[in-house]
């Protein structure tokens, strides 16, 4: 099969000239004056080279662009020529009219060949190949390759799509989402092959509900794995937006697929197992749903000096990351906070704490340490102004007590 | 006598042997991975600081594993303490509701491969608890058989019956304090360590040291 390349060189808007690129190939080469594509195997689509050069054309009026458009059977040519020679050139394998100075010959060189009367490259071709080597070196064979139109020019692609879209319109505004499952389950197909056609995954999606009020909803999926598992996204989908569907009318849905890597799977042989990322995905999501968004996720540790100095990552899923070194088993002592805190009468004699009450305990107080500040915002209403301790009840009990500006509480247990 | 102690003593080495690949053993305690476990005992008995200890091991193993916190009990700074890698671990807040915490179980036993479920049922009363029907149990013990899943309750009073393959149950024995006068630090808890199932045995004295850094 012999090679097509197409060459546009202009110096008008880049993002339009890949456009008109993108509408006839997917290898596409930007370069800072032209942009490149590859045509091969197009023929029975755009037909002749003279006629995929006139609907190059065509497409470059219809966006009011200018420039010089090549077809060519190698890239190098195509280049040369979209740069070099006005309007449209269909580059054969045999014929090159162009100048000289064109094909990359240092100023002497030219000069000694203009004093020789040679203009063209085809002026050049009647010269011996081995005779030009031997006097210029071998440097001097990509220019005899140019003047031959077989240049040895490679189209890098470095256009490359990252997202792919599937949009569609209803005949009749439908109320409930979930009805359009099987309407979005076809769509979110056809936009994961064509993900998996381009070599990737993906692990964010957006989809746009137009609603029959003329306004839109959005949502963004994200994913900290990418797949292209048409049922979990699916699942994903009914789970984030069946429960918060819009209240007007869907008339349409437009599906994007963003591009990510694939995953690559490499675990160790002796490596833990741990549930499959769709897997975790989708019941913290089935788990959220039940709880609230806020109660699911993973526990984070802020470096402050606060009462609770711990939150929880919402946006975050565990990791599974193993460490090398696994530390000696050891029991520390735990606190365990009571939420809300207990209410506390608290009996006290000369400064010495004698008994605790509260709703769910009460009893002496057989031994306490304490007090510490435990709360040092200094521009917080209760900085410096909460005390605990640590008790231990006649029953061997141990509490942490505290007293602020609101009263005595017992804020959790030691267990 | 002397043989009648003999015999358990193989017996338990036998079944080690069967499953020596699904037992976890992790300072005193030895437990059946895709089993129920229950810790129960009153407050300060130390359920707490064992659990973490075993949470501990599995996800420093890289394990992820799941709390699930009935009332908002679960404090991160002393998982830290127990040296959990809190990036493995899933954190379940249920807000006090009893039946939003079963279903999230269910979740999570459906979804598989957790290295251990904790059920912190710790400051749950005594009334919530006696409404958990026991069938819960037994579909939970049905559903993680043969998983590595551990299951693991802590409670106040015992609750799974024979659905649990491992009971332990703790008991009090010294608070050990340090320092003098006001100055004084929570040094130490000593408990003892009832294993009811699946041998009955000599209670073990384990030691929980305090650490307020």
């Amino acid at each position: 099969m012999s090679r097509i390349y197409a060459c546009i060189a202009s110096g008008e808007d880049k993002t339009e000239l890949v456009s008109v690129a993108q509408a006839f190939a997917y290898n596409i080469e930007l370069l800072d004056d032209a942009v490149l594509f590859d045509l091969t195997g197009t023929e029975n689509l755009f037909g002749t080279r003279a006629q995929t050069a006139e609907k190059i054309c065509d497409e470059l009026k219809l966006k009011n662009l200018s420039g010089n458009v090549s077809i060519a059977p190698n890239a190098a040519s195509a280049l040369l020529y979209a740069r070099n020679q006005r309007g449209v050139s269909i580059v054969t394998d045999t014929k090159s009219n162009l100048p000289l100075d064109t094909l990359g010959i240092d100023e002497d060189t030219l000069g000694v060949f203009h004093a020789l009367g040679l203009k063209t490259a085809d002026d050049l071709k009647r010269i011996s190949e081995d005779d030009l080597v031997a006097r210029y070196g071998l440097d001097f064979r990509d220019a005899i390759d140019l003047a031959k139109n077989d240049g040895n020019y490679i189209l890098t692609p470095n256009l490359k799509e990252n997202k792919v879209t599937w949009a569609t319109n209803f005949d009749f505004a439908v109320s409930d989402f979930e009805r359009l499952i099987f309407i979005l389950s076809n769509g979110l197909g056809k936009i994961l092959e064509q993900t998996a056609y381009f070599g990737f995954s993906t692990e964010c999606l957006e989809i746009e509900l137009g609603l029959d009020d003329k306004t839109t909803r959005s949502f963004e999926i994200k994913l900290s794995f990418p797949t292209l598992d048409k049922k979990f996204w699916l699942t994903i989908i009914n789970l984030r937006i069946a429960d918060n569907a819009p209240a007007s009318e869907i008339v349409s849905i437009r599906l994007v697929s963003h591009f990510s890597r694939a995953r690559s799977v490499q675990r160790g042989l002796f490596s833990s197992t741990k549930p499959e990322p769709e897997n975790l995905q989708l019941t913290v999501d089935k788990l959220k749903n039940l709880l609230g968004k806020e109660n699911v996720g993973v526990p984070v540790l802020l470096e402050r000096r606060l009462p609770k100095p711990f939150a929880l990552d919402a946006e975050a899923l565990p990791i599974g990351a193993e460490d090398l070194e696994i530390k000696e088993p050891k029991p520390i002592l735990s606190l365990n906070y009571f939420t809300p805190p207990l209410a506390a009468d608290v009996t006290a004699n000369k400064g010495r704490l004698l008994y605790l009450r509260t709703r769910r305990f009460s009893g002496k107080v057989k031994e306490y340490g304490g007090f510490w500040k435990g709360f040092s915002q200094w521009w917080n209403l209760l900085r410096w102004q909460t005390f605990e301790w640590d008790v231990e009840m006649e029953d061997k009990s141990l509490y942490r007590l505290q007293k602020n500006a609101r009263g005595w509480f017992v804020i959790g247990e030691y267990d | 006598m002397g043989q009648v102690i003999a015999f358990k003593k193989l017996a338990r080495l036998q079944e080690e042997q069967k499953h020596s690949e699904t037992y976890l053993e992790v300072g005193n305690l030895s437990l059946l991975r895709g089993s129920l476990t229950e810790f129960t005992g009153e407050a300060s008995a130390g359920k707490t600081s064992l659990t973490l200890m075993l949470l501990s091991v599995l996800t420093q193993n890289g394990e992820i594993s799941s709390v699930v916190d009935l009332a908002g009990g679960f404090n991160p700074q002393a998982a830290k303490k127990n040296d959990v890698k809190l990036e493995n671990l899933l954190w379940i807040r249920c807000g006090g509701h009893i039946e939003n915490a079963f279903k999230a179980i269910d979740y999570l036993v459906q979804a598989g491969n957790f290295g251990l479920i904790w059920l912190n049922l710790n400051t749950a009363s005594l009334e919530e608890l006696n409404f958990i029907p026991s069938s819960y149990w037994y579909r939970f013990r049905t559903k993680i058989k043969g998983s590595q899943t551990l299951l693991v309750v802590t409670a106040r009073k015992t609750l799974l019956g024979s659905a649990s393959s491992q009971s332990y149950s703790f008991d009090k024995r010294e608070v050990i304090w340090s320092g003098g006068g006001k100055f004084k630090l929570l040094k130490e808890l000593q408990i003892d360590l009832n294993t009811r199932k699946p041998f009955l045995i000599k209670p073990e004295i384990v030691k929980v040291e305090a650490n307020y850094v």
